[in-house]
């Protein structure tokens, strides 16, 4: 009996969520707003807020079964497959964002002769045999690598934090709120949202009872580290944030220490690479899921290698090259995201319970 | 075999004749007639299994004997008896070192336990040295082995269960467990996969732990060996369960993790404040000991830009003039290294001594001026070996022997890119890894917080007043709680 | 007795683990296949450069740009950039 603690399922929403909103987030939020980019971050605790009120109801209405699984419950098998299908068409889509965001990142930064498609393909098959490994596995690895971000990210938090200006935030809160809303659209409705995979992991929990908690909690940390991260960033490059891809990744070129500690952009860019994988792999569990649910399949071992394969290639297809992945993001992602995890399933737990409601009534009048 | 040919004949003489027409040719079977007022039968064993003079002795004493006529069974001259009815059992126990006594007219006969086992003296521990603690070691026989854990371990719940294993040769196996600390499923799940060992016989405990080893093909151990009962005792009452065969000095010890791999006994017999820096540096060694030469690569090769210039402009200058890519630099460099230090091992300890120094100065040298390596990569390389040499457990000596391989080989191909996602795989790898069910990277992953105690530190021993978590056991407590209190509050007894 | 080939294809069985990647119903060698095909699919497409006017990232932008923008409080915030 596969069973994920309280605590792995929060590390891995954490980085699931801030695998690619470290890379990404801060840059997307910098567009709009400088003065207020500490407060848009917190636009993630936004979407942690809806994706947890989504759960409420799934664990309420369905204890033990995924999304999936509850769409077949409550549509039948036609619609409920057609939701099924659904639901993998936004995870292929969101796992060829993550893949393109991630080779165009590491081409950029690190491997710069390398093909992108070659740099996703290693990381697609690694996260492959992670998730064919399962997901207790990929819980494990997650909370292996808490003590080692545990002890880097402060270190190089520190070391950015002496060239900090507090400057470009005020006068604080000086920026008018649209801007400061505009800003956390991204964090909130395409990020934030990301928090809804765990309703595919619901037949993998110890406690599924708790994962509304677990999911504001998670939301929580990391609202508040993408709140430092951005401040720090925005604080230490000032103006030039706003037009800057990876501004963190700027962030952490800026760092130097004598003459020996300097140029750490690799080994951040390694620390997100890792983080990356995880959230890759986190993906393919749950799309396996849907998989495994559409297919009406028991096993789930022949699921990762078609997954992965459909999940890269798609990355390859969809997006030519970085605008094209930050342009979704800003202009589609957030209505598509709201549409398919928090609209759809809430539809689908008000069909059940007048469902519900249906087959108690009749019940009550024999009662009577 | 058919039934018949398997029962004792009537006469003893008859007797010694099938025992040896089983074991023939066999020069060192012996028969010696015997005679008391009443009975006469012949004595059957092998020379120098028996000790020869304790038979005698016992041979004078049953002649010497009396008793009344037709008294069945034969007079026993104070060795441990055991009864054989049949010609196959009396077979194995020659075979087994005991001396057959066989009683004209009896149906059955008796077999005396006057083994002398060719066997070494204990000694100290040379593949586990420690500066302090116990340093006796295990032998290759079972009944001393077991005398040296019951020696440290007196407790009426030590409890010892035999098996034998081998079909051609019989192997005495014994499991050693805490009653009532250790965990019954463990416990069963020992007895199951023992009980489904199939050899002919048993050379050395590793067929045994490759029979009952989880993952069939994983280079990490997940069962632990060692030659300490010191360390055994210790297992035991953590809750684990220890192996002993006849025949070898390792015991096995199992569930283990990762992390136990990495604590030598000697953190448990210095101070605690010193196993922190001694396991971290541990801990360190073992990922340079499989990450070194990758990483060497990978800054050489594509990621330069993490050196200091400085350094990167030194190090640039050893590599010119090489005529090899780094990376195949570095593999030739780790294969010569692999063979001195099999070398080293395999050769007698005086030569093989002089061997690696040799190897490693002389050649190493002669390579790095004829311009062949560059200095860089031999200290590298020899780095590497010498964080090898720090792990206080062989298997994973072994296992990061093995992958410093393919790690180097992702390093040429795509820098610290290749290298961490190789890196991940093993840790997924690692993390899907069990041993009896524990998993192997707790109590890291899965968090057990309690057994965090003795992962990176060493509490002192006045806080580890519980047993390990990870291995479930029964008493969770070192010591009933009540009595526990007053060692807590032992550090209000200094004056 | 155990041939040598079978060893090696144990060894290689236990480590690749190819034997459980294996569909096993019709179902399940369906939706293997439906995706398998897709992905090789997309895979030529995207070697050849076809990318024809209306593809899916287009479809998506059409279906979800109004409601996003509707999102972030009106329609002419996202032209700015």
């Amino acid at each position: 009996m596969v069973q994920v603690s309280r605590y792995q399922l929060i590390l891995m929403l954490i980085w699931t969520v801030l695998g690619t909103g470290i890379v990404t987030m801060p840059g997307t939020i910098a567009q709009f707003t400088l003065r207020d980019a500490w407060v848009a971050a917190f636009g993630l605790l936004l979407g942690a807020v809806m994706c947890s009120l989504v759960s409420l109801a799934h664990v309420r209405l369905f204890p033990g079964r995924s999304l999936t699984q509850a769409a077949i419950d409550v549509l039948g098998p036609v619609l409920g497959r057609m939701f099924g299908i659904w639901y993998l068409a936004y995870g292929f889509i969101t796992m060829a964002t993550i893949g393109r965001e991630m080779s165009a990142f590491i081409g950029i930064s690190v491997l710069p002769n390398t093909p992108d498609f070659l740099l996703s393909a290693i990381a697609f098959a690694v996260s492959m045999y992670l998730a064919y490994l399962g997901i207790e596995v990929v819980a494990r690895v997650n909370e292996f690598i808490v003590p080692l971000a545990a002890v880097v990210s402060p270190v190089l938090f520190l070391l950015a934090a002496r060239l900090f200006d507090a400057s470009p935030f005020q006068p604080l809160l000086g920026d008018p709120a649209g801007a400061a809303w505009h800003a956390a659209v991204v964090p909130a409705f395409a990020y934030g949202l990301e928090f809804s995979i765990a309703l595919q992991w619901v037949p993998a929990l110890r406690s599924p009872r708790t994962l509304p908690w677990d999911i504001l909690i998670a939301g929580a940390i990391s609202a508040f580290v993408l709140s430092a991260l951005v401040t720090l960033t925005v604080g230490v490059l000032g103006d030039p944030a706003r037009y800057l891809n990876y501004p963190v990744l700027e962030l952490v070129r800026a760092i130097r220490q004598g003459k020996f500690v300097e140029r750490l952009d690799t080994l951040y860019v390694m620390g997100v690479a890792i983080t990356l994988v995880l959230k890759l792999a986190a993906l393919q569990l749950a799309v396996g899921e849907a998989v495994k649910d559409v297919s009406r399949s028991p096993e789930r071992t022949w699921i990762p290698i078609p997954v992965a394969l459909l999940g890269w290639s798609l990355s390859n297809y969809l997006f030519r090259n970085v605008f094209d992945v930050t342009n979704f993001i800003l202009r589609d992602v957030p209505g598509y995201f709201l549409l398919t995890v928090v609209l759809l399933p809430g539809a689908l737990y008000a069909l059940r319970t007048a469902q519900m409601v249906r087959t108690k009534r009749p019940r009550r009048l024999q009662n009577t | 075999m058919s039934l018949e040919q398997d029962i004792l004949a009537r006469r003893a003489a008859e007797v010694a004749k099938q025992i040896a027409k089983r074991l023939e040719p066999c020069p060192d079977l012996r028969v010696q007639p015997w005679s008391t007022q009443r009975d006469t039968g012949v004595a059957v064993w092998l020379e120098g299994l028996v000790d020869a003079d304790k038979l005698q002795e016992a041979l004078l004493a049953l002649r010497d004997s009396g008793g009344p006529r037709g008294r069945r069974e034969i007079p026993r001259p104070g060795v441990a008896t055991e009864e054989v009815g049949t010609l196959s059992a009396a077979v194995r126990a020659v075979l087994d070192g005991c001396a057959v006594i066989v009683r004209d007219g009896a149906s059955s006969a008796e077999a005396w336990r006057l083994d002398r086992v060719p066997a070494r003296s204990v000694d100290r521990s040379e593949n586990e040295p420690t500066l302090h603690g116990p340093q006796e070691a295990f032998i290759e026989s079972l009944s001393v082995n077991l005398a040296m854990v019951r020696k440290r371990l007196k407790s009426p719940r030590l409890k010892i269960e035999t098996f034998t294993i081998g079909e051609t040769s019989p192997c005495q196996m014994a499991i050693l467990y805490e009653e009532g600390v250790v965990k019954s499923d463990l416990l069963r799940e020992v007895r199951r996969r023992i009980a489904q060992i199939r050899v002919d016989y048993v050379a050395d405990i590793n067929e045994v732990r490759e029979f009952i080893n989880d993952p069939r093909f994983s280079v990490f151990p997940t069962t632990e060996e060692t030659e300490r009962p010191d360390r055994v005792v210790a297992g035991l009452m953590e809750g684990r369960v220890a192996m002993i065969t006849d025949g070898s000095p390792t015991c096995l010890m199992v569930p283990v993790t990762f992390a136990m791999n990495l604590s030598s006994p000697e953190d448990y017999y210095m101070h605690y404040s010193l196993a922190l820096p001694l396991r971290l540096l541990r801990h360190l060694m073992f990922w340079s000991s499989v990450l070194l030469p990758a990483l060497y690569v990978a800054l050489l090769t594509y990621n330069q830009d993490l050196l200091p210039t400085p350094l990167l402009v030194s190090v640039a200058a050893q590599h010119s003039g090489i005529p090899f890519p780094t990376v195949i630099e570095a593999l030739g460099m780790m294969v010569a290294f692999e063979a001195l230090r099999e070398a080293g091992t395999r050769l007698p300890r005086a030569v093989g001594q002089s061997v690696s120094i040799v190897g490693t100065l002389v050649i190493g040298d002669a390579a790095v001026r004829a311009g062949l390596v560059s200095p860089g990569m031999v200290i590298i390389v020899s780095a590497t070996g010498v964080a090898s040499f720090t792990l206080p457990a062989l298997g994973l000596v072994q296992a990061a022997r093995l992958l410093q391989f393919p790690f180097v080989m992702a390093a040429g191909l795509f820098g610290l890119y290749g290298i961490l996602m190789l890196g991940i795989a093993l840790l997924g790898r690692m993390a899907s890894l069990r041993s009896f069910g524990v998993p192997y990277l707790a109590p890291v992953a899965p968090n057990i917080t309690r057994d965090m105690k003795d992962v990176i530190i060493r509490a002192p021993w006045w806080m580890m007043q519980g047993r390990p978590r990870q291995f479930e056991p029964v008493e969770r407590d070192r010591v009933p709680r009540h009595t526990a209190g007053k060692w807590r509050r032992g550090r209000r007894w200094r004056p | 007795m155990t041939s040598v080939w079978a060893v090696l294809w144990a060894v290689l069985a236990a480590l690749v683990d190819f034997r459980r990647w294996v569909p096993g119903s019709w179902r399940e060698w369906l939706a293997w296949f439906l995706l398998t095909s897709l992905a090789i699919g997309v895979a030529i497409a995207a070697d050849l450069h076809w990318w024809p006017k209306l593809g899916p990232l287009h479809l998506l932008d059409l279906a979800f740009s109004g409601p996003s923008a509707w999102l972030y409080g009106g329609q002419g915030v996202l032209q700015e950039e």
